[in-house]
């Protein structure tokens, strides 16, 4: 029965999945639209039920190979959230299209049972196929508006370099798989304990491993978009419908951040000197290439997929803190800690911007930064949430992007990354500009046009939620705090 | 004495020689005749070929490939599980059942959808 109760969350949502296909498939087609709030419900009494669950006690499910931890709790609450906002964002977009919206919701929970899933898997299989329970949704979605072209391409490019990277992925867990004789996350560690590998190179063993983990990680940063994996994302980002933009650019991120912490820094944390200066560079290549490439961008939402780069690099910074390169032991709770904290600040964030871009992209259909002049006398409201949101990914104090970059840099400072600190600030003051173009452009020129626009209760609830999130974990951080410190205890040694 | 990788490469090397040499024999062996027309159709004897193979097939053909692949599956993990059957008892029956019911959902779907029409 435990074997259950560390998958309950996986199972209702899989099976709820499978009930929104049925409802779409038999319901004649003007009551599809419901199937949106529907969804909606579900994903609220999931949330309140998983909120619920807390608890301090492991359970480890089907031979260990899926356990539910604080670790695993805090991932599969966050991702519950993620849905539950695009779920809020999708409706009306849905509503929109002549046909086939009802698909959306059920390839939505699909995506939702992999990211929970991801979150708790201990054993390679399993977290393979819970990557690709979340990548081959997302490839769908990303091409959901298929009779517009970009979409589709966005689609097809997504799909293409996706199918790639799951193949680079797989192909390292074989590699790792072929040096310790496990797909075990526990039994490699115990593995790795016994091997001579002060070398890596020299030794056979040494190399199949080193290979596999670059690998690996290759796939990994690939979903979490991470500089020099990143290629996709801006393309992807922009054709793809805004709603599921939104979902991509937190996500796979949330996802991936999950499954790095677990594999690389819980499990092969006993061979961390071969690994953990690849980190440092994706950390501080993400961060310096995903602020400069935004400085450009007049779209949106491609600017907004540069800066989630850059934001990624940032938690990057977080596991790197957590490995002992520069100071032996101490900081791996405090490290991990802060990653998961900028994870959720990140989360509530990025969602908050993405939601004014949804709104508007739903009523006026444009996405350019110059189509959002003098939105601020028209839309005092939506111009409020899209200033606090893109304040707080600049990281201004006192809001939930300012403190996570403080317990991140905190964090690294005392780990012993002087440099890399240094080096996250200054890609902080670079990012203030282009945030502040765009809200210069909202607060300090003139609208050409009288735009009308009228928000429904979701989109509202949406914004709402987002930057109220924004302002009170700004405000009050242990409330995020407490628990992600609680979670990363795993770390202690 | 040869590590287990060894006996791969011997049997990559041997692998290749042997298609290598089956193409070569009967490059040697065979009479020359020079190529007509006819020997560039796609299919040398039957059937004389309408138009190009270069055409774009209706997207209903990789509709059904799909829905068929439903079968496929269900085929594949149906036969071991009725050959094991007795050894296995109800929970695996149980397994079985929860697995054919998702595929049956698919089915249904499918159909509702009018995936199963040839308009």
């Amino acid at each position: 029965m435990s074997n259950l109760t560390a998958l309950s969350l996986e199972l209702i949502t899989a099976l709820a999945a499978l009930l929104f296909l049925i409802a779409d498939a038999m319901l004649p087609k003007e009551k599809r639209g419901y199937l949106g709030y529907g969804c909606i419900a579900f994903l609220g009494l999931l949330m309140f039920g998983a909120l619920t669950m807390g608890g301090p006690e492991t359970l480890s499910a089907f031979g260990g190979r899926i356990v539910l931890d604080p670790l695993a709790l805090f991932f599969k609450q966050l991702s519950i959230a993620i849905v539950f906002l695009v779920a809020l964002l999708s409706v009306d977009v849905m509503k929109k299209l002549p046909d086939g919206h009802g698909e959306f919701y059920p390839i939505l929970l699909f995506i939702l049972t992999g990211m929970m899933l991801l979150a708790g898997a201990t054993e390679f299989v399993t977290i393979f196929i819970a990557i690709e329970l979340i990548s081959i949704p997302s490839y769908v979605l990303a091409g959901y508006h298929k009779h517009v072209f970009k979409s589709s391409e966005a689609g097809m490019k997504y799909f293409i370099l996706g199918a790639f990277s799951s193949a680079l992925l797989l192909y390292g867990m074989s590699l790792v798989y072929g040096a310790t004789g496990s797909t075990q996350l526990s039994e490699i560690s115990t593995a790795l304990q016994k091997l001579p590998l002060e070398s890596p190179v020299s030794s056979g063993f040494g190399a199949l491993l080193f290979v596999g983990l670059v690998l690996m990680m290759a796939g990994f940063g690939f979903k979490i978009a991470a500089v020099p994996f990143h290629l996709w994302a801006p393309d992807v980002y922009e054709g793809a419908p805004s709603p599921v933009t939104a979902f991509l650019s937190v996500g796979p991120k949330a996802a991936g951040i999950a499954v790095i912490i677990r594999v690389f820094l819980l499990f092969l944390e006993p061979i961390q000197h071969h690994w953990a200066h690849l980190f440092v560079i994706l950390a501080a290549l993400s961060m310096v290439l995903g602020n400069l490439l935004a400085i450009p961008q007049r779209n949106l939402k491609r600017m907004l997929a540069y800066s989630g780069i850059a934001q990624i690099g940032y938690v990057l910074v977080g596991l790197v803190a957590a490995t002992n390169l520069e100071s032996p032991g101490g900081t791996a709770q405090l490290g991990i800690s802060s990653a998961m904290f900028y994870m959720a600040a990140y989360v509530a964030t990025n969602l908050a911007a993405f939601s004014v871009v949804v709104v508007f992209s739903c009523l006026l259909g444009k996405e350019e930064i110059s189509d959002l002049k003098g939105l601020s006398r028209l839309y005092p409201g939506i111009s409020f949430c899209m200033l606090i949101a893109l304040l707080s990914l600049a990281g201004v104090p006192p809001l939930a992007g300012f403190m996570g970059k403080f317990y991140l840099f905190s964090a690294a400072w005392s780990a012993g990354f002087h440099w890399l600190v240094g080096l996250g600030v200054l890609c902080s003051v670079i990012s203030l500009y282009y945030y502040f173009m765009v809200i210069r452009t909202m607060y300090f020129e003139e609208s050409p046009i009288e735009l009308k626009l009228s928000l429904t209760w979701p989109q509202k609830l949406a914004l709402g939620v987002t930057t109220l999130s924004i302002l009170f974990i700004g405000i009050y951080p242990s409330c995020i705090s407490t628990v992600t410190l609680e979670a990363a205890r795993l770390f202690l040694p | 004495m040869f590590s287990p990788y060894a006996y791969i490469a011997f049997f990559a090397v041997v692998g290749t020689a042997f298609i290598l040499g089956a193409f070569a024999m009967s490059w040697f062996l065979s009479p020359s005749r020079p190529a007509t027309l006819r020997k560039h159709d796609n299919y040398e004897c039957g059937e004389t070929p309408v138009g190009m193979g270069w055409v774009q097939y209706n997207v209903r053909y990789y509709l059904f490939a799909m829905v068929f692949l439903i079968f496929d599956v269900e085929a594949i993990f149906l036969i071991p599980w009725a050959v094991a059957f007795k050894k296995l008892g109800y929970l695996a029956f149980a397994e079985m059942a929860a697995f054919l019911l998702v595929l049956l959902i698919g089915l249904l779907y499918a159909w509702r959808k009018d995936a199963l029409k040839w308009v």
